[in-house]
């Protein structure tokens, strides 16, 4: 597997379209899942797939097969998304003090919740917060590296992490208390 | 916190592997990206390639335009008018047995209507002016101009004043001598060689220097220079570009070489050779890092791990620089198509604060350079000064990263992912001074342009381009 995947690298590397088609078809699934997480919707998510690979595809020669492939693809997505938020979103004011409101213990937060569901309620945050609680949530950043990613200072990170959570929290809880209540 | 820390787990456990296949539509328009971004490099190449072929053409009809005119300087007919000086050329224009109508037919081809000459002539001497046939010609003012400039191989130069009136004296005189050693021997070219013999030795210090026929040169050349580079992309937002010209300048970097010149005339010439020359920048927001390396097998024998953000190129270490335990970054957060980046994350890093500060990172770049130059004279004195212009194939052969820490250099590895053979344009203006016989001393301020990106990348455009001045010693065969 790791022979027929570091080939179709050096296939790309050579420019190869059917080498670079096949590394689509094996990331494809991954890929647009990360960056539906970091889009507003369907739409946008497509155009960091299409930016990603084009960018993948363009600095493939760079990847030294020192590392894991998926780290370094996925970084790749991680860091489109990025762009592409600093430059539609780099206008938006940060609330440089406030800091959300602490969580509550919630005992509601049940695990038969729908992926797509769990989705949707991170797509329909703001972007400020959705950016934040992505890098620091699910890919395991620090919130000095988030604020230096983002140009923002720490405790904007923080103040958006811990807002982020309170929406998220509040609206799984509805989501669930719905799903109950159906039955 | 704990809480914080629940809903966290709970969006990662169920979203942190979560998968869904994109529309068909999305490889069409990846592919067809791909496809517009290779046409564009090639059309980018040949855009380049055609601006210097231009550069090259207009130069040289430009050279032609201004030289053509020269090409219909011939024979200037001349006449004195004051007729006390006419007097003894007269005696000599119609020698006994020598009408001006027995004139040579090369002499006569010499003889072109008075319009054209006069664009050409219109200085040959204060007191002396174009007739507009040859009849009636007298065979002096036919010929003295180009038998004499043609003898001695100099120039048309204009005649004036002092040197004027000093050529009617000798022409009175010498010529009436002249004539009567025709009726012996002497035939008319040789009086007036004699003739202009004399002048030419009264005037020895006020003539020109004889037309160099030497068309070879060869000479070498150093120069000291700077060299930077501009950046701009199509998809990168500025404030990125921004950032990186902040944080990177230029440095003081060195060239030199041998050249071989052809002078197609006295103008004219076009000139390669071989260079080396070495270019730079540096990067001066480097930090340092201690590293923990502990149960890191795969790191444990690399002594410095580098993860930096920079315009050029890819900065790679060679894991043999003796400093160890080190990591060298300028952003502990970016560089996702650094692959170290992903390495550097995962141990522990303490800052250095002795070797935080002041941290600079200086690629070089080394490269054989032929050059293929035109060099046009604009001012042909004692001192010449010259334009040149020309396309300079750059041969990468080597480069290195050094860094410079607590005023030590460390030779920390080398730029990746750059081109290996670029071109450049070149422009120079050139003083030349004549040293002794055949050799001259010359000096070029030399701007140079890289025409396309070093950078394989095609997100990030880098150009870089050096300002040097150039001294060296060229030798005339």
């Amino acid at each position: 597997m790791v022979d027929q995947l570091h080939n179709i690298i050096r296939g790309c590397q050579e420019k190869k379209p059917e080498a670079q088609r096949a590394l689509y078809d094996m990331f494809k699934a991954k890929m647009f899942g990360i960056c539906l997480r970091y889009a507003g919707n369907y739409d946008d998510a497509q155009d960091i797939m299409q930016e990603g690979f084009v960018k993948v595809f363009e600095k493939i020669h760079q990847f030294r097969f020192s590392g894991a492939f998926e780290g370094w693809i996925r970084k790749v997505m991680v860091n489109t998304a990025l762009e592409k938020y600093r430059l539609h979103y780099r206008q938006v004011p940060v609330d440089e003090n406030t800091v959300g409101p602490e969580m509550e213990e919630d005992k509601n937060i049940g695990s038969d919740i729908d992926a797509c569901i769990l989705l949707k309620t991170i797509q329909e945050l703001s972007p400020k917060y959705r950016i934040v609680f992505n890098l620091y949530a699910l890919e395991g950043y620090t919130h000095k590296e988030i604020g230096e990613l983002l140009h923002i200072s720490e405790g904007t990170s923080k103040s958006n992490l811990s807002r982020a959570r309170a929406i998220l929290q509040e609206k799984v809880s509805k989501i669930y208390i719905k799903s109950v209540q159906t039955y | 916190m704990h809480e914080n820390d629940k809903i966290d787990r709970y969006f990662r456990e169920q979203l942190g592997s979560f998968e869904q296949s994109p529309p068909d539509a999305t490889w069409n328009a990846i592919a067809q990206k791909l496809d517009k971004t290779k046409r564009k490099g090639i059309m980018l190449l040949l855009f380049r390639i055609a601006a210097g072929m231009a550069i090259l053409i207009s130069t040289g009809i430009g050279y032609y335009l201004i030289h053509q005119p020269d090409k219909s300087t011939t024979a200037p007919k001349v006449a004195f008018n004051e007729k006390s000086a006419v007097t003894g050329i007269n005696k000599v224009s119609t020698l006994p047995g020598k009408p001006s109508g027995n004139l040579s037919s090369n002499q006569l081809q010499h003889n072109k209507p008075a319009r054209e000459i006069r664009t050409d002539r219109e200085h040959v001497l204060d007191n002396v002016q174009i007739e507009s046939t040859v009849k009636e010609k007298p065979i002096i003012e036919s010929i003295i101009p180009v038998q004499a400039y043609a003898f001695y191989g100099f120039a048309p130069v204009p005649i004036e004043g002092r040197k004027a009136a000093h050529l009617q004296m000798m022409l009175s005189n010498d010529m009436s001598l002249a004539q009567q050693r025709r009726s012996d021997t002497i035939t008319e070219e040789e009086a007036i060689a004699l003739v202009m013999a004399e002048y030419n030795e009264a005037f020895s210090d006020e003539l020109p220097s004889p037309e160099r026929k030497q068309r070879w040169i060869l000479g070498s050349e150093v120069a000291p220079l700077y060299s930077s580079r501009t950046i701009n992309s199509g998809s990168l937002e500025q404030e990125t570009l921004d950032n990186l010209n902040k944080s990177e300048s230029g440095i003081l970097a060195y060239a030199g070489g041998v050249r071989i010149a052809y002078a197609t005339s006295k103008r004219l010439s076009i000139q390669s050779g071989l260079y080396y020359s070495r270019y730079g920048q540096k990067k001066n927001d480097a930090q340092v890092y201690n590293m923990n390396y502990a149960g890191s097998p795969t790191l444990s024998d690399v002594d410095v791990l580098l993860s930096v953000t920079n315009s050029t190129g890819i900065i790679s270490g060679s894991g043999e620089t003796g400093i160890g335990n080190t990591a060298v970054t300028n952003d502990l957060g970016v560089s996702a198509e650094n692959s170290n980046h992903k390495d550097l994350m995962s141990y522990n890093m303490s800052n250095d604060a002795e070797s935080a500060e002041g941290v600079v990172l200086k690629q070089y770049f080394d490269y054989f350079e032929v050059p293929l130059i035109l060099k046009y004279k604009m001012i042909d004195r004692k001192i010449d000064v010259s334009f040149s212009g020309g396309l300079v194939t750059n041969f990468l052969i080597g480069n290195k990263v050094d860094m410079i820490m607590d005023g030590k250099s460390y030779d920390i590895g080398e730029t990746s992912d750059i081109n290996e053979i670029n071109y450049s344009g070149s422009f120079g203006l050139g003083l030349e001074y004549p040293l002794v016989t055949n050799f001259d001393l010359t000096l070029e301020p030399r701007f140079r342009y890289y025409l396309n990106s070093i950078d394989k990348s095609s997100q990030l455009l880098v150009h870089p381009y050096s300002f040097g001045f150039f001294a060296g010693i060229n030798y005339r065969f």
